[in-house]
């Protein structure tokens, strides 16, 4: 009996288990045309700072910050990836697929105003695919119902353009296999806003870039590759002279992607079983960003998780909520003044815009002034999201549970036989055997 | 075994099943005195005197009444538990850490409550003084939540503990002290599907009850005054009880009952006696339960994470595991009785639970499936695992072997508890479920350990009634037998009497006994002597 339960159970977890694919077991062809299986490419992870840039401005901590990133494979593949992080204005993650050995070529003269600024942002050869996420600003409405929704009622809705931040910038870590960067946004200036409100506070932004497949070092732990890039953002201690009493705050970003105008974006919402890197979170939202085709395309990948503390743990977390992304028709003129437009000039108007707010915060969880602190991840990356599949650990870990089941139940039942034949054989005494 | 002769355990969830009770013949119930009491009046009245149906018919409403408000109380934090962990602010293992207080004085209560409550307190004084345990842990409980002092809420769950066991057991003593044969497995019957269904309707009405409160006062105020009003549950139980003693005395004083006792007295000095398969039987019982209640107290945030579920439904779900035990307990109770098998049912138990929990864990499957086969098994389990400590413990140890068994349960309960918040917090859902599988797989080796040793053995525990009851008529047979032989060698064994030196002397020379002896015609004779079948024909 313990045997066929044992082997039901060890079928049941066999078939549970076997379904899930590895992650990136696709084979890639490189360069030469040879196909490698993926997880047999080394990447190394290069960055320069400011590249090519002699202005003072360049050496001053933090208020001119561009990255640029290169992995590089090995062996070479068909394409590249390149990462331009920019905290000019506004932070901004650019990610573009160029064949091997391109680099990013900035234009600072025209980055600053001295000159036409329209593509002073380019790669030495046109890009094979680019996509770019550009945080515009931030908001702060007044949530009467308790909701979490922005109502556009313009009396309890104010926006702080991200521009007028003073940023400054700190390393975290730069290595070849990992590259991520603290950009602190303080000493807010009301100066050209729209309204006269001020905001006290840091605005504090961490990308990351990896060179492996993993996951995130600090919750929510999402998952990451070399085609991922890592976007984190916490509200500290924010205060305005807003006088709302039911503040909460929202995120506006620019998505731009090489892709016709008429292109829509993809909101895909999955339910894992895996709960393990994100506590308590069993979804993953993500936005597909349409390209030329599968994998040329970009996407933004989430767990819908803010957390309220510092800890973060999920007893202190509440929701997010990414609002249907509006299309932006009039993009070189609405972005003008902006490092997209340094980045793609006139073809924004031809090219897929879309404005996406991200509202932090949920129903009942006591507005932003209950902690006065919220933080938000996501990744961004090209080709399929990142699906993932149980932990070896899990896996491990049940194996030797079962398998010790296994093996205490074998050695009953071998146990139970022996006895039973032995019981089964007739009784010799002396006597019997004196007789035999 | 006549069913009058019962032991009385008590357990948080697990309630003793029917035939867990009429196994032993430990403790007497209270014989009533079958004269006739000459009461006139109101007094001899169907509502009133001792003996009519109607006045124990009350007494059991009484009684069943007497625990709801523990059991409905003990899982309060369980239903309420996002609304206890926003309005406190506090971490599920901090939270989880309201289970582990309840479970805490239960590792001690098991070993000492017996003692107070037979030699000290008194079974009335008893069931008062409990009763009033579990109200003044349940407002301490409320208060911590109003003056938001989360500390303070762990002391009001570690009164509520003290309580709230000890009534399980006052409630199964005046149960023995009022009914008797078969009443009795009714009787316990209803008590364990009230208690059931309190633990089920916490589920059902806590989270309507705390939204009402939402609507006027802030989050942990409306906790405050939802834990308020669970409390006059416990308030209930006490009027209950105090009722229930004025009858019991007045039943005492004209039936001139004997004294009830719990039987729950634990001798350290047995501890030393029980076999492994008592220790087994005791591994089982703390991996087994500690992989369903915490399941439960976490269970509310689980299904709302997982399956997107509205509070309301997450909690039906998470109570469904009581719901179906209400009914399901004393069916398969009667399963049990009537089959045996136990080790094989606590088998299958366990096997059930593991796929639920497995379900629960690596799939997406509606989840009402998992977790009504795990109510299902839940109950048989209960059913068929505490008889078998009656199988294996002489009855006067039994006492020390069920209190033991319950401290051994509580402190699993309450470090799991405990650790299964870490869990949570640190690590999800899917590894807390993985854990619950690993107690279960722990429970299951356990089991096979036990059968084992069993089967090795005489194969008692695992017999079907007939088998059971062949064997047991063998072993009277054998134990008349040896006593008989017992006897014989004794008699050899005795110096021999003047007299029957002289009757074995007449007996060598083949005398026949002379008749004034009362022996007439019988020629005496010792084991091994050939002795005569029919009287001689000499006169």
């Amino acid at each position: 009996m313990a045997l066929a339960l044992d082997f039901c159970l060890l079928w049941c977890f066999t078939c549970l288990v076997l379904p899930v694919e590895p992650l990136d077991l696709l084979p890639s062809v490189t360069d030469d045309g040879i196909s490698y299986p993926t997880h047999d490419i080394k990447h190394t992870l290069e960055s320069t700072f400011n590249p090519g840039c002699l202005m003072t401005t360049c050496n001053r901590n933090g208020s001119v910050s561009v990255f640029n990133l290169t992995i590089v494979d090995d062996p070479v593949q068909a394409q590249e990836h390149h990462w331009v992080w920019s905290v000019i204005k506004h932070p901004t993650i650019q990610v573009a697929l160029t064949p091997p050995g391109d680099r990013v070529r900035i234009d600072w003269g025209a980055l600053f105003g001295f000159g036409d600024m329209a593509s002073a942002i380019d790669y030495e050869n046109a890009p094979d695919y680019s996509a770019a996420i550009m945080l515009a600003n931030l908001i702060e409405f007044d949530d009467q119902t308790d909701n979490a929704f922005i109502h556009d009622e313009k009396p309890s809705v104010l926006v702080y353009p991200l521009l007028n931040f003073n940023w400054k910038r700190v390393m975290i870590e730069n290595t070849t296999q990992r590259l991520a960067y603290g950009f602190i946004g303080q000493n807010y200036s009301s100066a050209g806003a729209s309204h006269p409100h001020n905001i006290t506070g840091t605005l504090n932004i961490t990308l990351a870039s990896y060179a492996q497949e993993g996951y995130g070092v600090w919750l929510p732990h999402l998952s990451h590759s070399e085609g991922t890039n890592q976007f984190d953002i916490q509200l500290q201690e924010l205060k305005s002279t807003s006088g709302f009493q039911r503040s909460r705050f929202a995120l506006e970003f620019y998505i731009v992607s090489q892709a016709t105008r008429e292109d829509k974006l993809r909101r895909v919402a999955t339910r894992t079983l895996d709960d393990e890197h994100t506590p308590g979170i069993f979804k993953t939202q993500e936005l597909i960003i349409p390209g030329y085709n599968e994998s040329l395309q970009a996407f933004l990948q989430w767990r819908p998780v803010v957390y309220t503390t510092r800890e973060r743990d999920l007893s202190g977390s509440t929701d997010v909520n990414v609002t249907n992304a509006i299309r932006v028709t009039n993009a070189s003129d609405e972005l003008a003044t902006s490092i997209l437009y340094a980045m793609y000039g006139m073809d924004l108007d031809d090219m897929l815009v879309f404005r996406i707010n991200v509202t932090l915060g949920g129903p009942k969880d006591g507005f932003y002034k209950k902690t006065k602190y919220q933080a938000w991840t996501f990744t961004i990356g090209t080709g399929e999201p990142i699906r993932n599949g149980f932990s070896p650990m899990i896996i491990l870990v049940m194996t030797i549970i079962f398998g010790i089941l296994l093996l205490v139940g074998i050695t009953a039942i071998v146990i139970c036989i022996v006895k039973r034949v032995k019981r089964r054989q007739p009784q010799q005494n002396a006597y019997g055997r004196l007789q035999n | 075994m006549s069913p009058d002769d019962i032991e009385t355990i008590s357990d948080r969830a697990p309630l003793i099943p029917e035939r867990t009770r009429t196994l032993s013949t430990h403790v007497p119930p209270g014989t009533a005195v079958e004269d006739d009491l000459g009461l006139t009046g109101c007094a001899g009245s169907c509502c009133c005197h001792p003996k009519s149906f109607c006045h124990r018919l009350t007494a059991l409403i009484l009684m069943c009444l007497l625990g709801f408000g523990s059991y409905f109380c003990f899982d309060n934090p369980g239903a309420l538990q996002r609304e206890v962990k926003d309005a406190m602010d506090i971490s599920t293992y901090q939270f989880a850490n309201l289970y582990a207080w309840y479970s805490w004085p239960n590792v001690i209560l098991p070993v000492i409550g017996g003692y107070l409550m037979d030699s000290v307190l008194g079974i009335r004084l008893g069931t008062n003084i409990f009763a009033v345990f579990i109200i003044l842990g349940q407002i301490l409980f409320a208060l911590g939540a109003f003056l938001l002092n989360y500390p303070l809420m762990q002391v009001g769950r570690f009164v509520f503990g003290i309580g709230g066991e000890s009534l399980a057991v006052a409630q199964n003593t005046y149960a023995v002290s009022w009914f008797k044969g078969k009443e009795l497995n009714m009787v316990f019957g209803f008590q364990l599907s009230i208690a059931r269904l309190g633990s089920s309707v916490n589920f059902w009405v806590m989270g309507d009850i705390y939204a009402y409160f939402a609507q006027f006062f802030n989050d942990y105020t409306a906790l405050g005054w939802t834990l308020l009003l669970a409390g006059s549950t416990c308030i209930m139980s006490f009027v209950c009880s105090l009722i229930l003693g004025c009858m019991d005395k007045r039943a005492e004083r004209l039936l001139h009952k004997t004294k009830t006792e719990t039987g729950e007295v634990v001798r350290a000095s047995d501890v030393l006696t029980f076999p492994p398969t008592f220790w087994l039987l005791s591994i089982v019982c703390l991996a087994y339960y500690v992989a369903i209640f915490p399941f439960i107290s976490l269970g509310q945030v689980f299904f709302i994470k997982k399956y997107g579920f509205e509070a309301k439904s997450a909690n039906f779900i998470t109570g469904l595991i009581y719901l179906i035990s209400a009914p399901a307990s004393p069916v398969l109770g009667f399963l049990i009785d009537k089959t045996a098998r136990n080790v094989s049912y606590v088998f299958i138990s366990i096997v059930a639970t593991l796929i639920g929990h497995a379900f629960l864990a690596f799939t997406m499957v509606n989840p009402y499936w998992p977790v009504v086969f795990m109510g299902v098994a839940y109950s048989l389990l209960a059913s068929a695992l505490w008889p078998i400590a009656a199988l294996i413990i002489p009855e006067y140890q039994l006492g020390t072997a069920y209190g033991l068994m319950q401290a051994i349960q509580n402190m699993g309960l309450a470090l799991i508890t405990m650790l299964s918040g870490v869990i949570v917090d640190k690590m999800g859902y899917l590894w807390l479920e993985t854990f619950f599988i690993f107690w279960l797989v722990i429970a299951l080796i356990a089991t096979i350990l036990i059968w084992l040793i069993d089967f090795s053995g005489t194969g008692y525990l695992n017999m079907s009634v007939p088998q059971r009851d062949a064997y047991d008529e063998k072993l009277r047979q054998k134990a008349e037998q040896d006593a008989r032989n017992a006897a014989r060698r004794k008699a050899v064994m005795r110096p021999r009497t003047a007299n029957e030196l002289r009757n074995r002397y007449l007996c060598r020379i083949g005398a026949v006994l002379p008749p004034h002896l009362g022996h007439a015609g019988l020629v005496m004779g010792y084991p091994g002597d050939i002795i005569a079948t029919s009287p001689p024909t000499t006169a």
